[in-house]
């Protein structure tokens, strides 16, 4: 890969993620640690349920995000637009894939291995730094956004309640709100209209539940 | 004033830092500022610009929200515990929540700056480390408590349906639930 390349994508991440704490040079030398990876559209990157083995960064391209509804039928999430980390969650817990992901588009990206997302977190040196700086700003921002919206939902409920809006007409709405922030904290922002259609929400969360429950049984490292 | 020594020895004791030889806790505390706190002393104002983060030596912190007059006791934070950590990585936030001392505290002030430029420190790494555990832990945790939010009110609709509507919103409902777990009047 072409450190030029490589100083550019760094440059973009720590935009869209809003890290300050670090230089673009280290964030390229980070990635330059990983393997260059080619996807055609509609090609698969990761499948839900899968152990997650490694995590991507997209320098070119747009992903896919998707999810299985209780009649087995792919929903889309989101469609994230490069650059991104994709699959981090899974190396730092161990939990397999939330989601399915394909190429949206041609993509070119980097995979980097379970093995060197674990030294990039243990080592003493720039770059290790300048990940782990970009791996928790990433996360903060997943929370902060759930926040956000949680206490965006307690506010509208507040209102609904004053304005004596019929139980029934808001719950429906109030319950998919949560489900649309359990996936901000999977790391799967998407605009609202993104979520319209992906009505099976309880198999979504019973998913989500099992995988949580996994990655707890299965890792103690932390 | 604590002297290096002993904060040095207390930073050993913590599980954080358990694997961090003394020479780099030494170092660390070298290029942090150590803060003492008496007891009812605000270190975090709720709305202040949060532009840094602390490790909590010793001592006890509570976290306050205030809404309107009134105040709501959040949590508390004990030793080894880090906290304003969105500081650290986020510019132009502000404190969501009061900090303040409940007993003679000793603080480790951190800055971006630390941060930064001290990459070939191991209580560096080891405090990395920890955020990205911390991190995923609260990722997963207000996820599962979101979850179970829905599964208990999934599983109250049925009842609704059963009961008169006032004996329902007595039982709370969803809004209580949230508002129990996240905050709010």
């Amino acid at each position: 890969m072409q450190t030029d390349d490589l100083r550019i994508v760094a440059r973009k991440l720590l935009r869209t993620y809003q890290v300050r704490s670090t230089r673009s040079r280290n964030l390229a030398l980070a990635l330059g640690k990983g393997q260059e990876k080619l996807w055609s559209q509609g090609d698969l990157i990761c499948g839900e349920g899968q152990p997650s083995d490694s995590m991507f960064v997209t320098m070119e391209g747009s992903v896919q995000v998707l999810k299985r509804d209780t009649n087995g039928l792919e929903k889309e999430l989101a469609v994230i637009p490069a650059p991104s980390m994709i699959g981090q969650m899974g190396l730092v817990d161990g939990s397999s894939r939330s989601a399915t992901c394909r190429a949206a588009s041609p993509i070119k990206g980097i995979l980097i291995s379970k093995q060197t997302f674990n030294s990039l977190l243990q080592e003493q040196s720039p770059e290790g730094s300048a990940f782990r700086h970009l791996l928790i700003s990433t996360m903060m921002g997943q929370l902060s956004s759930a926040n956000e919206k949680i206490s965006g939902l307690v506010d509208d409920m507040v209102e609904e309640q004053t304005a004596e809006v019929p139980i029934e007409t808001t719950q429906e709405a109030n319950k998919d709100k949560l489900m649309k922030i359990a996936g901000v904290l999977d790391g799967w922002e998407a605009k609202e209209e993104d979520y319209d259609g992906l009505e099976t929400v309880e198999f979504v969360m019973d998913e989500d539940m099992k995988r949580t429950k996994e990655a707890r049984d299965r890792t103690r490292r932390w | 004033m604590a002297s290096s020594s002993i904060v040095v020895k207390q930073l050993q004791n913590l599980h954080l830092f358990r694997n961090v030889s003394a020479k780099d806790l030494t170092k660390l505390i070298q290029m942090c500022q150590i803060l003492e706190f008496l007891p009812r002393q605000v270190i975090f104002a709720q709305n202040a610009p949060a532009d840094h983060a602390m490790i909590l030596v010793s001592g006890k912190l509570d976290v306050c929200i205030l809404t309107g007059h009134t105040e709501r006791h959040l949590g508390t934070i004990l030793p080894g515990e880090i906290f304003g950590e969105s500081g650290l990585f986020h510019s132009g936030g502000t404190r969501s929540a009061m900090v303040r001392a409940n007993k003679d505290s000793i603080c480790l002030l951190v800055t971006p700056e630390l941060m930064r430029e001290t990459w070939n420190n191991e209580a560096i790494v080891a405090l990395e480390q920890f955020l990205i555990a911390t991190m995923a832990r609260r990722i997963r945790n207000t996820n599962l408590e979101i979850q179970k939010i829905w599964k208990v009110e999934s599983a109250e609709e049925q009842k609704i349906d059963q009961k008169s509507q006032p004996e329902a919103e007595q039982s709370g409902g969803l809004l209580g639930k949230l508002k129990s777990l996240f905050g709010g009047n």
